[in-house]
Parts: structure tokens; C-alpha cells; sequence
């Protein structure tokens, strides 16, 4: 069975300066959907990139990954 | 996302050194700024660069120091995050379990205007990963989202479990406040009850519902589409 973690792209920002909303307490990563932004974003602001893509189903069920 | 853009399906492949139509439906690499160097290992996790979590949460923090603007940059993005159709935010929102906010106008100059609006509140402290963004010119992108009033600007949207329907929770025309956004998102945020799902059952009541997930690019990772076809086979069998 496939194992998918998680979506598409996100730029290193400082540790700890992530998704900390004062209204909901889980920490999230603010990821880019779709790689012409995410790379578009990295090289205008110099951030180094994590790349990570997931297909948004599981055996062909939609709502997980 | 994999399987959703052929352009980037050919840049994963490129990624992943696999032969070309054989692409696994996850992928993992660190990269320069200019999106082609390399600064780990690819794979189809971080496990493949990392040997666990400290590790890679270390490995990231040597890399930011190795970049200033990584850090004198951060949450202060020139554009929102968003996925490119609204029907996949919505199934993207429902995976991670997250609320899902639309953008919708009757043109692309005032969907831009929307969007800049919301910019700054995105990449803000309280808010920055905390929604998935879609944005859509297109009143047909907003049938699924059920209670869409017409003339409002920005809906804030409680994504079903399957992704395939959503809940207006809130919604805002073009001329609110920055205020009033930020007074919506966080009352939308407060309420907002992730699902717990289990991931067999939310397949098996996937195909008993009918409800399947049709990818733009084919799926080629073949040890998923064995998984599929044998997890399928056994479901025929109780039948």
C-alpha cells in the first residue's frame, strides 16, 4: 500500500516562526500547492527549498493522503 | 502535488532519476533557492536523507544558516500558497485537515485585488499554514462548497472527509476590512474541529460510496496500483 506524507513544496523558514495561530494550537507548515509559486518564491527571496509531493489519494480514495 | 500537472511530474522525474512514466506517487529532496541544486539526498520520504526526525529538523537548521535570507525572509511571501484548481484545494484541505478558503471575483483583476488582501493576514504569525488557498474566477469551481452566498469575495470553507464537498463557514465580500478578515478567520479557526480518520475505513467507505479520486497524469507508482487492485479484488470477494 502506498505511503504518502504530505503535499507539495515548502520554503526553509526560521525554526519556530511557523503557523503558531494564537486561535488554533496545532503548529502547521505553510505549504506552496503548486511548484512554478514555490520555486518562484525561493529564488525571489533566497530560501532554500524542501520539496515534498504527495498524491491526494490512496488507492484512488480521495481525502488522504 | 504528484499526478496533478505533467510539468511537474517531468520535474519530479528529474528529481528522482527514475525512467520517465515510472514516477512513485512521493517524493522528497532538499533544494537551492534556484530549484535545481541539490542539497540532500532524493527519495520517497525524508527518511531517505534523514535518519530521523532531530536529524532532519538539524539538517534544515545547518542548511537555513547557510542561507541569511532564509531566515530575514521568512513569512513574508509575495503571494498566497495557493493550490491551482479549487475542486483539488478542496481535496488537498480535506487530507490535511485543514479549512480551506476560497477567493472568488468575476474577473482576474478583482481576484487579484482579493487575493492581495488577503496576503499579508496569510503569511502572518496567527495564520500562516493554518488554511489551504483556492482561487477561482469560475462560478461553477464553487458548487461544491455548500451555503456560497453570491457577491461574496472570500469563503472560508469546512472541507468534507472526502474532499469532494465543503461547508461555507464564513464568507466576506470584496470590500471588508482587513479587520473584519482577520476577526472571521480566527472565529473560523476556533471552531474548527479537525476529523479523525482511519485510513481503512475511509477507503473501504470511499468504494462503497463510489466516491474515487481521478488524478489529471495516471498514477505510474506500481507497488500503489497493485495495493488498489488487490485491496479491490478483496472487497469484490465480500461482496
Amino acid at each position: 500500500m502506498k505511503r504518502i506524507s504530505t503535499i507539495a513544496l515548502v520554503l526553509l523558514v526560521a525554526a519556530g516562526s511557523l503557523a503558531q495561530a494564537e486561535q488554533n494550537p496545532i503548529p502547521r507548515i505553510a505549504w506552496y500547492g503548486n511548484l512554478t509559486d514555490g520555486l518562484a518564491e525561493a529564488k525571489r527571496s533566497g530560501r532554500p527549498i524542501l520539496l515534498v509531493s504527495g498524491a491526494p489519494s490512496c488507492l484512488g480514495v480521495p481525502g488522504v493522503w | 502535488m504528484t499526478y496533478e500537472n505533467m510539468d511537474e511530474y517531468k520535474f519530479m522525474e528529474g528529481i528522482l532519476g527514475v525512467k520517465s512514466g515510472t514516477l512513485p506517487n512521493t517524493i522528497f529532496c532538499m533544494l537551492g533557492p534556484d530549484g535545481t541544486t541539490r542539497l540532500s539526498r532524493s527519495g520517497r520520504g525524508p527518511f531517505f536523507a534523514y535518519a530521523n526526525a532531530i536529524a532532519m529538523a538539524s539538517g534544515m537548521n545547518l542548511l537555513a544558516a547557510k542561507y541569511p535570507n532564509a531566515r530575514k525572509n521568512a513569512l513574508s511571501d509575495s503571494q498566497l500558497p495557493l493550490v491551482k484548481r479549487v475542486d483539488l484545494a478542496l481535496n488537498v484541505a480535506s487530507c490535511d485537515n485543514r479549512m480551506l478558503i476560497v477567493t472568488t471575483a468575476a474577473d482576474k483583476p478583482s481576484l487579484k485585488a482579493v487575493d492581495q488582501k488577503l496576503l499579508s493576514l496569510s503569511w502572518s504569525e496567527q495564520f500562516a499554514g493554518q488554511f489551504v488557498y483556492g482561487s477561482t474566477t469560475k462560478p461553477a469551481d464553487l458548487k461544491p462548497l455548500a451555503g456560497t452566498e453570491q457577491d461574496k469575495a472570500i469563503l472560508v470553507v469546512e472541507p468534507g472527509p472526502y474532499g469532494v464537498s465543503g461547508k461555507v463557514v464564513a464568507q466576506l465580500p470584496a470590500a471588508a476590512t482587513t479587520e473584519q478578515i482577520q476577526q472571521a478567520l480566527a472565529a473560523a479557526l476556533k471552531k474548527f474541529e479537525p476529523l479523525v480518520k482511519s485510513h481503512r475505513s475511509h477507503i473501504q467507505n470511499g468504494y462503497n460510496l463510489g466516491i474515487e479520486w481521478e488524478s489529471v497524469v495516471e498514477e505510474s507508482d506500481a507497488q500503489s496500483v497493485r495495493a488498489k487492485q488487490a485491496f479491490r479484488a478483496r472487497q469484490r470477494l465480500q461482496q
